[in-house]
């Protein structure tokens, strides 16, 4: 058996967390994470997602609320049980591997310095166990500089592994690797979860990440929840801009009108109508109405109906041509063409109704977020707009 | 740190110190009384070594006291300068029992500041002549034991012929002596004796003017009577005002050089021992003292303690036959009073530090 | 980065208990290693005798008696003269030196490192004895080689000129460092977009390396400042006072004045607090500080005139390190200093007399090396752990702990032997049953307070290279604080642990300014051993010894580095865990 024995549930209550300077990073995070599945936790980076999995770690005080591991409070304001002893497994973001150390002790460390240490034998068995399972056959000797990526990647979960957690903690583990092995390793860890069944907090800035492993995702902006959903419902019905931006809808328009019908909302912009989901006020406070639209819904069709707009930029990218418009002065929209385009040519966007998402326009405002989170917004966007143009 | 913080930091410093001084005695301490201590042959030895800051003789004169008397002894064999900087910076901790030293001013100083034991029962100052029974104080606080000559006037052979040679103190003003050889009074322990005689002899005005034609003319000092003794011999310096025994020492290794003991006489300097006022082995050091004064002891330590042994003993009946051949039996010794040599002592040797960066 | 050192206590609770201990256990140590003797010798400057003396008076009016005393006004401006002249002199020698080791390439051009490390490891007054007795009236250069030089030398400017060439190996390790990072594709940058060679100089390569040059003259200054070792070598040839000579006399010879040790120990500490906060400035945020840097040496392109810099590189190292080591050797195989080099002249006597059985010169090796060794041990143990409390731990007094390691680093060994003489003497001390005064013990802490700056900052140089998340991972791998400490931290940072306990042995068998304020006098050390005999003009016998030192500490230092170097660079085979 490689996971833990038995699967427990973890509780976030009211946690939050402040800096020397009395600033909140993190506030009010309220959560379940039920036995045996995964909690994605997405935001930017600075959205207060680090510090989440530091405080279920132990290796930060809360300022408010707790964290319960099955029923046993771990982390309160007065008192915090120290990492050592709260029998969890971290995989970190540079993998923290011990430089001076071979794979073989790396993987056994806790087995042979830690408070679960273990007979001489009975380390090596399970370190073998796990050599096999994350197939590290042959580099047992090996220091981690002469280990590959993918190769370090499955020697911090080994080790993670190593003292059977009953929980286990990811730092975005994939953000070090080069595109095509962060996919591959996404497979892998998805697998890998559901064979193991251990509780387990995922913390990610890529939205793939989040969707492929997770049971459920947690969307961190300004230190505050702003979404804790199914992955499912993240994409399908985003809180605010900014979740959908995260979501993947990374074009932003201000349309002429809006109009509502239930979960359907109708935007005209530069004079054309289409349709989209109507998801309420932007829980991000944002007062005007929006629509966001994924690249892959939209499509360059220069039939009637069309959206009218003007090629700003076509670069090709192999699979297809990343092509940026401009749709006269409600912004700019990205969009997958199997063809290049000339900036300048004027061309038709055609939108599908489950690839646009719509904020506003409604009767009833509802602000969800603080104006602390409001504030935020507009960077949270533009550093997405940017992750968005890198991937 | 903030304004505020630093303010306080540094009040609690202070009354830090403030407090770890507070148990010292804050003002003049009364001499240590020994009146009613038993003698050296009465008393019971304390335990542990008896701790002994010494100018002259070093292992020579602890091993044979040990072996002697059965005590152990522990030297710190130092320079006279070193040994008055030590025990002043100790006067709140001292870490001695007996000092042997030359300078009996100084000795005197400490007398005066109490830091030295008194009216204890000695049982052998009766074997003091007459000149040493003439120097100790009263209360015995300081014991002289011998006496010679902190300066001679020495030349060097290959640079001023024997018939030119300075005769007298006053010769050296000459510029054709210059530059002179002087061991530094504030660290050698003999050469403050010199300086003093001059400002006893001559008065103040007239001693500093006679050392500073000196140090117009080029006066070098050197921080021990050693180096004086290698400048001269090396020519560095053709004239130098030396300790004795530097001089019969460079005679006898062959170096060009020769003296002149002049006809007014030398200025001497007087070794002395004392015993501190807070020693807590007052019977240990007592008997040191005693077994110092028997003829047998100064025999020992002037036949086996080289140039340290080169004196006049005030100790009756000491065999003084290892005296060597060179220095003369009737040399005069001038002595400075002891009380003007200890109230005057910090001001002459300030003078003279201030004196050589005044000459340059 | 806060998980290094909680601990679980009585079911499991309680955090940062052990990190503030710990926190607080070190500051405890600083302040009475340097915090304290400090405060004490400025104390005595506006309270002189207070505590020491049974008579002691408040006299804040003394701070400004300088004005007054020739001698103070002389040790000052001697001091002042002395350190900003040798800044120029050997701030313009090493650097220049500096770029030429890294200009071109000749044979011998690492003889130039050779000697810069064995004269920054040499103790200082074995080279200034060297060097007096070289140019003294009486000394080698007119016996040997017949000409006097010592009017020339015995002068402000020769001193000046003396001490930057035993001193210049400051500014020549700045420099160096710098260059080592002087990545050439800023000067390629530079030319490919139009910049002509005195143009790529002027803008790119002089702005880089304008901060190494000034920390290095710095260093110079501050270390001229603060030495001791070549005043007390020169007293006895030439009277120029400088602070810590006048500091040492005031205290250690006739008359006493503990107002002039505290008053010119205040300005001294003052003048190199300066330059410290400038040097800090200087290399703030660069690689410029030598002491922490390690780079791998470019290699220049070959010389065009090879043997020209070979030559002047012969001469150079003939200049600085062999006029005064030859000239101890010589004086220690001579009967007299004034002698010369006849063969009548020639003896061993002096070795003879140093290792025949039970000589003091032996006891006081034994000793030296033996304090040396505890005070290494000490100041690795303390620097590591004040390095961990200020890199990884979040203990509130830890601006605290940076402050008085930045203080530290401009406080004088004599300075601080001085404050030890005024701490360690109060009474109420010895009343309580710590009365180290006159114990060798006392040696250890105040070689450890002289050493601490110096390992600490080789120390957080390694630690902060060491990223928090491996001492994490051994959290949460289930190890305790101590077992983090040791299996992950203390292997990663062995080769600074290792080069810190050298520098701290090879620099504390020579600790001029510790042992002669507190060495107890019936305990022979070899300092005070070869300055006794030096003062008592017995220059064979003091020379002897020196040089027995000088090739004691070059060996010690040699060996830690090798041994440095193999941690350091050894191939992964090496070592199993």
């Amino acid at each position: 058996m490689i996971g833990s024995q038995d699967s427990v549930p973890l509780r976030l209550r009211g946690l939050g967390m402040r800096y020397g300077n009395g600033a909140w990073v993190l506030r009010g995070v309220d959560t379940t994470v039920p036995a045996g599945t995964t909690l994605a936790v997405l935001g930017p980076s600075g959205c207060g997602k680090s510090t989440l999995l530091r405080l279920v770690a132990g290796l930060e005080t809360p300022g408010e609320g707790e964290v319960l591991l099955g029923d046993r409070p771990l982390s309160t304001p007065g008192s915090v049980v120290p990492p050592e002893h709260r029998g969890m497994g971290m995989v970190f973001q540079d993998y923290a591997l011990w430089p001076h150390l071979r794979v073989r002790d790396i993987i056994g460390y806790g087995l042979r310095h830690g408070v679960h240490r273990t007979t001489a034998g009975e380390r090596a068995s399970r370190v073998a166990e796990l050599v096999e399972f994350l197939r590290l056959g042959g580099l047992e000797e090996r220091r981690p500089v002469e280990l590959s990526g993918g190769q370090r990647q499955r020697v911090a979960i080994a080790r993670a592994l190593a003292t059977r957690p009953r929980l286990l903690l990811f730092d975005e583990p994939l953000s070090n690797l080069d595109s095509r092995l962060r996919a591959e390793m996404r497979e892998e860890l998805a697998l890998l979860l559901r064979r193991l069944g251990t509780t387990a907090v995922y913390v990610t800035h890529d939205v793939s990440e989040a969707l492929a492993l997770a049971d459920r995702v947690l969307v961190l902006h300004g230190g505050r929840t702003v979404q804790d959903a199914p992955p499912e419902e993240v994409f399908a019905s985003p809180v605010g801009g900014w979740v959908a931006n995260l979501a993947g809808f990374s074009s932003r328009l201000v349309p002429e009108g809006v109009t509502v019908e239930g979960e359907r909302a109708t935007v005209t912009v530069a004079g054309v109508s289409f349709e989209g989901r109507h998801c309420g006020e932007d829980a991000g406070g944002a007062t005007g109405p929006e629509v966001y639209l994924h690249p892959d819904a939209v499509r360059i069709d220069d039939g009637a109906g069309a959206v009218p707009a003007v090629v700003a930029s076509s670069v090709f990218e192999g699979r297809h041509h990343r092509v940026r418009v401009r749709v006269g002065s409600a912004g700019t929209v990205l969009l997958h063409s199997s063809v290049p385009h000339r900036p300048g040519d004027r061309v038709g966007l055609r939108v599908e109704a489950d690839g646009a998402v719509v904020f506003g326009g409604a009767t009833d405002a509802r602000p969800l977020g603080s104006a602390h989170a409001a504030q935020d917004d507009d960077r949270g966007t533009e550093e997405q707009h940017r992750d968005a143009v890198h991937r | 740190m903030s304004h505020s913080e630093r303010t306080v930091a540094a009040t609690a410093a202070g009354l830090l110190a403030l407090g770890l001084s507070a148990c010292a005695p804050g003002g003049q301490a009364a001499p240590a009384n020994g009146a009613d201590m038993l003698p050296s042959s009465e008393c019971t030895v304390e335990d542990g070594p008896l701790r002994v800051y010494l100018n002259p003789w070093g292992p020579t004169l602890s091993d044979r006291f040990t072996e002697d008397t059965g005590i152990p002894a522990e030297i710190a064999d130092l320079g006279g300068g070193e040994i008055l900087a030590r025990i002043a910076a100790e006067a709140n901790n001292p870490q001695w029992d007996v000092v042997v030293l030359d300078g009996h001013g100084s000795l005197e100083a400490l007398r005066e500041q109490g830091a030295l034991l008194s009216d204890h029962p000695l049982e052998n100052t009766g074997n003091l002549d007459e000149e040493g029974t003439a120097l100790m104080p009263q209360d015995r606080a300081w014991v002289p034991i011998s006496r010679h000559a902190a300066a001679v006037i020495a030349y060097n052979t290959d640079a001023v012929a024997p018939d030119e040679a300075p005769r007298s103190w006053s010769d050296l003003t000459d510029p054709a002596f210059a530059p002179v050889g002087i061991a530094d009074p504030a660290v050698a322990a003999p050469a403050y004796p010199i300086v003093s005689w001059f400002f006893q002899d001559l008065g103040r005005a007239e001693a500093e003017e006679y050392f500073g034609t000196l140090a117009g003319n080029g006066l070098n000092t050197y921080e021990k009577n050693g180096p004086v003794g290698q400048a001269l011999a090396s020519g560095e310096v053709p004239v130098a005002a030396l300790q004795e025994q530097n001089v019969y020492g460079l005679i006898e290794s062959g170096e060009p050089v020769d003296f002149v003991w002049p006809q007014e006489g030398a200025p001497g300097v007087v070794r002395a021992v004392a015993i501190s006022a807070d020693t807590p082995r007052p019977c240990a050091a007592q008997t040191l003292v005693d077994w110092l004064l028997t003829p047998e002891t100064m025999g020992h330590l002037m036949a086996e303690g080289g140039d340290d042994g080169i004196i006049s003993p005030f100790v009756s009946g000491t065999d003084t036959s290892s005296l060597p051949e060179a220095r003369p039996e009737d040399g005069e010794l001038l002595l400075t009073e002891a009380s003007f040599a200890a109230e005057n002592e910090a001001d002459i040797k300030n003078w003279f530090a201030e004196q050589s960066l005044r000459s340059r | 980065m806060t998980s290094l050192l909680e601990r679980t206590r009585g079911g499991g609770r309680r955090r940062g208990a052990p990190e503030n201990a710990l926190g607080w256990a070190v500051l405890a140590l600083l302040a009475v290693l340097v915090g304290l003797p400090l405060l004490f010798v400025v104390v005595q400057g506006v309270a002189p005798g207070l505590g020491l003396e049974r008579d002691w008076s408040v006299r804040p009016d003394l701070l400004g008696e300088i004005v007054r005393r020739p001698l103070w006004q002389a040790s000052l401006a001697n001091s002042l003269t002395l350190a900003s002249g040798a800044m120029l002199f050997g701030g313009v020698l090493g650097t220049a030196l500096a770029f030429l080791r890294h200009t071109v390439a000749f044979p011998g051009a690492r003889l130039l490192d050779g000697v810069a490390w064995a004269l920054l490891v040499s103790p200082s007054f074995v080279l200034a004895q060297g060097w007096v007795l070289f140019a003294s009236p009486s000394g080698v250069a007119v016996n040997t080689l017949g000409v006097d030089p010592s009017p020339l030398v015995f002068s402000p400017a020769g001193l000046v000129v003396i001490t930057g060439l035993v001193k210049y190996p400051f500014a020549y390790l700045a420099v160096s460092a710098a260059l080592h990072w002087d990545d050439r594709s800023y000067r390629q940058a530079a030319a490919l977009s139009g910049a002509r060679p005195w143009t790529v100089l002027r803008t790119v390569r002089v702005p880089l390396l304008t901060p190494a040059v000034a920390a290095g003259a710095i260093l110079v200054f501050v270390d001229v400042l603060g030495d001791f070792g070549l005043p007390a070598a020169l007293s006895a040839a030439y009277p120029y006072p400088t602070l810590p000579y006048s500091i040492y006399a005031s205290v250690r010879q006739s008359p006493v004045s503990f107002e002039l040790g505290g008053v010119l120990s205040f300005y001294l500490v003052v003048v190199i607090s300066a330059a410290v906060l400038l040097y800090l400035r200087a290399v703030r945020g660069s690689r410029y500080d030598f002491l922490t840097g390690s780079a791998a040496p470019a290699s220049p392109p070959p010389a065009r005139i090879p043997v020209l810099w070979s030559g002047l590189t012969a001469l150079l190292a003939a200049l600085t390190f062999g006029v005064p080591l030859g000239t101890s050797l010589q004086v220690s195989f001579s009967r007299t200093l004034h002698g010369g080099l006849t063969p009548e002249n020639m003896t061993l006597e002096h070795y003879a007399e140093i290792f025949a059985g039970g000589s003091r010169m032996l006891e006081g090796l034994a000793n030296s090396l033996s304090i040396a060794l505890a005070a290494a041990a000490a100041t690795t143990l303390l620097a590591f752990l004040t390095g961990v409390v200020l890199t990884f731990t979040r203990f509130r007094g830890r601006f605290l702990i940076d402050v008085a390691g930045t203080v530290s680093l401009a406080v004088p060994g004599i300075v601080l032997a001085v404050g030890y003489i005024f701490l360690w003497n109060q009474p109420v001390l010895a009343d309580l049953g710590l009365g180290l005064y006159g114990h060798p013990a006392l040696l250890v802490l105040a070689g450890t307070a002289g050493a601490l700056p110096i390992a600490v900052r080789l120390q957080l140089g390694a630690l902060a290279q060491v990223p928090p998340g491996l001492l994490n991972a051994a959290a949460l791998s289930g190890a305790r604080p101590a077992t983090r400490l040791r299996t992950v931290l203390v292997p990663l940072v062995a080769p600074a642990l290792v080069s810190s306990f050298a520098a701290v042995l090879a620099s504390g068998i020579f600790d001029l300014a510790a042992t002669t304020m507190l060495a107890p006098p019936s305990f022979a050390t070899l300092p005070v051993e070869i300055l006794a005999e030096y003062d008592r003009g017995g220059y064979g016998y003091a020379t002897a010894g020196a040089v027995v030192s000088a090739a004691l500490v070059l060996l010690l230092t040699a060996a830690s580095s090798a041994i440095g170097r193999r941690l350091l660079g050894g191939p992964p085979s090496g070592r199993r865990t």
